[in-house]
């Protein structure tokens, strides 16, 4: 594994000359792997490094004494995970991995000698945390307003982009490895909620989940059933 | 802990659960099932104003044992008028 997928989804935003990807793949200290199913951020536990995902799903979550939890966002191979606790210092929620994932873990000093010296890369970064916090609010209009199949086929829909920009995409299909209550847990709907919005998407033709696979049909349908505007994930050339 | 599939048979039609969820027991899988039939009545009665109580949950152990909830179950209803 390496840095080459993280680049790839910030050129696909942004230029990124010679000299600023020397910076950015000289940032990791080290790389990490960690199975599925382990919790890889602890909430309110101090932190002195923040991470990149170079492969695999995590997903940031936080929940309730009974056992419940909601998560908030997944994140995919490219994306950093983290860089909320270069300022926090701690994260207020879990973040855990869905499959197995390898992580460059870079240490929070190396990213403030990276600010004072490129600050147009502290921007890029920047820019980072403030799509994170406008796909939270994406998926609040979600979890307030939208219908649980509008729910699905938006999650579906933003999957797409955010695979597709890295190449994880095969055509209209790309890997969605979390379970019914997992994808219950990001729509706030139970395991059997899911299972049957599925069976609605299916039999309209749209999309499908199976052999942890998600399989569109038909994308434009999808689409408007998600009311989904892909304004909200900032693709293409950006100018900054 | 053990599995437990959710299997629905209403209006629709019959929708087999082929995953299943790991639970603590025929309690809390019951207390799951009303959960979902709660749900899924909201959202049918949001999107089309029909209350179908028809419906049933079959709940299926991987260690065999199984139990219903029927929709009327999971809800209480007063004042209907028919």
């Amino acid at each position: 594994m390496s840095m080459d997928i993280h680049l790839k989804r910030l050129r696909s935003r942004f230029q990124i000359s010679p000299e600023e990807e020397a910076v950015i793949r000289a940032l990791p200290e080290s790389e990490e792997e960690v199975g599925p199913d382990k919790t890889i951020i602890r909430a309110n536990q101090p932190q002195r490094d923040s991470r990149i995902l170079l492969s695999g799903i995590t997903g940031r979550h936080k929940g309730l004494r009974n056992g419940t939890r909601q998560i908030t966002e997944l994140n995919l191979a490219g994306d950093p995970i983290d860089l909320h606790s270069f300022t926090l210092k701690w994260l207020d929620h879990d973040i855990v991995s869905f499959t197995r994932c390898s992580l460059a873990r870079v240490p929070h000093e190396r990213l403030w000698a990276m600010t004072e010296q490129y600050p147009r890369l502290a921007l890029i970064y920047w820019f980072g945390t403030n799509l994170d916090a406008s796909i939270h609010r994406e998926w609040e209009l979600s979890l307030g307003r939208r219908q649980a199949p509008g729910r699905m086929a938006h999650l579906f829909c933003e999957l797409y982009e955010r695979m597709g920009i890295v190449g994880l995409t095969d055509g209209l299909s790309f890997d969605m490895p979390l379970n019914q209550n997992e994808l219950g847990e990001c729509l706030g709907l139970t395991a059997v909620h899911v299972n049957r919005t599925l069976r609605q998407l299916r039999d309209r033709g749209l999309a499908d989940h199976r052999d942890q696979k998600v399989v569109i049909h038909d994308l434009p349908g999808l689409q408007s059933l998600a009311e989904f505007d892909p304004r909200y994930l900032f693709l293409g050339p950006h100018p900054l | 802990m053990q599995r437990f599939f959710f299997h629905i048979h209403n209006g629709i039609g019959f929708l087999p659960d082929k995953e299943g969820v790991v639970l603590t027991g025929l309690d809390e899988a019951r207390a799951q099932a009303i959960t979902s039939i709660r749900s899924i009545l909201a959202e049918e009665m949001r999107l089309t104003g029909l209350i179908d109580l028809g419906g049933r949950i079959d709940i299926e152990g991987d260690k065999g044992e199984t139990t219903s909830v029927t929709f009327g179950e999971a809800v209480e209803v007063r004042g209907a008028t028919s």
